[in-house]
């Protein structure tokens, strides 16, 4: 498998994307409310088709996806609604700063558009889910000047 | 580099702000460019600053006006839109250090707000600049593009606070 900046930045985002798949189904059952629990489904299959998505543009270009990791220990414990809304803004963030990243590796003259496109859009959906579990915890400041940094 | 402003806008603001070696302070209560221009990067690298680049600080400005003029107005509450004017705020200030790197560029000011501006209307600006901050980024390279690509992000989810 051939390692590039942009390859490597391409996996860290797909791990990305592992990572919130897993953690919504870890914080899913302790939000409080049956809207935030439907939220957190229909997120994490945003999560989903975005991966399912990255490891097909892989795949086309010759690289082996990273796999997911049997487990996540840094989520751990979700031990209320509170720290279930906590830990979805963290992982809406992961995925902002790793998508981020490859948009800063791929914005290069001569860079591939597509992979540009495609960060682009996922750095904008994290941010705004980001924001959504920010309302819900209620915190005052819920959009962040340069998401992703 | 930037477009014709309306007539309204040539009414209503017919001044430009020099950045580029120039430092700009944003007025304290209005939050538009208060046009205080002093060199302090003498050294700049004498390229045109990108049109882009140049029209998100424009249209950074005119954000910060629409929204401290909804608040004037009381179409929406400050503390609703505290932590987006900052943002906004944010955005400006550092679209101004990234033009600093090019020769002095001709940044439009915002245009006196007189039109309503509702809070649907406010997200509607959010989710526009979003966009074009968005495109804006595509066509350029190296930090600025990412600069903005974070940009066009906040933007959007300022749109999702004003839903």
């Amino acid at each position: 498998m051939t390692s590039t900046p942009l390859i490597d930045a391409w996996q860290a985002a797909l791990a990305s994307e592992h990572q919130a798949f897993f953690g919504y189904g870890l914080l899913g059952p302790r939000l409080a409310s049956a809207a935030e629990r439907a939220r957190a489904r229909t997120m994490q299959q945003a999560h989903a088709t975005l991966r399912d998505a990255t490891q097909a543009a892989l795949f086309a270009t010759g690289q082996t996806p990273v796999a997911p990791l049997a487990d996540y220990p840094a989520l751990y414990p979700v031990s209320s609604p509170k720290a279930a809304l906590d830990l979805a803004v963290r992982i809406e963030t992961a995925c902002s700063s790793a998508w981020r990243y490859l948009y800063s590796v791929a914005a290069v003259p001569g860079g591939d558009a597509s992979v540009r496109t495609s960060a682009q859009q996922a750095l904008i959906d994290s941010a705004v889910r980001a924001t959504q579990w920010r309302l819900s915890a209620g915190v005052a400041a819920s959009t962040v000047a340069f998401p992703g940094i | 580099m930037l477009g014709p402003p309306s007539a309204r806008d040539r009414r209503v603001s017919r001044r430009a702000v020099l950045v580029g070696t120039a430092a700009v302070v944003l007025g304290a209560g209005g939050g538009v460019a208060a046009g205080e221009l002093r060199r302090l990067h003498p050294h700049h690298s004498g390229i045109p600053a990108p049109a882009d680049l140049v029209a998100a600080l424009s249209a950074e400005w005119t954000l910060i006006a629409r929204v401290e003029y909804a608040v004037a107005r009381g179409s929406v509450a400050h503390g609703a839109v505290a932590a987006i004017r900052a943002d906004h705020g944010a955005h400006a200030d550092a679209l101004v250090a990234a033009l600093r790197d090019y020769a002095p560029a001709q940044v439009p000011t915002a245009p006196v707000q007189t039109a309503p501006a509702s809070r649907l209307q406010l997200r509607a600006a959010e989710s526009a600049a979003a966009t074009r901050a968005a495109a804006a980024a595509a066509r350029l390279d190296g930090r600025v593009a990412v600069l903005l690509a974070s940009i066009a992000a906040s933007e959007a989810s300022h749109a999702e606070v004003l839903a």
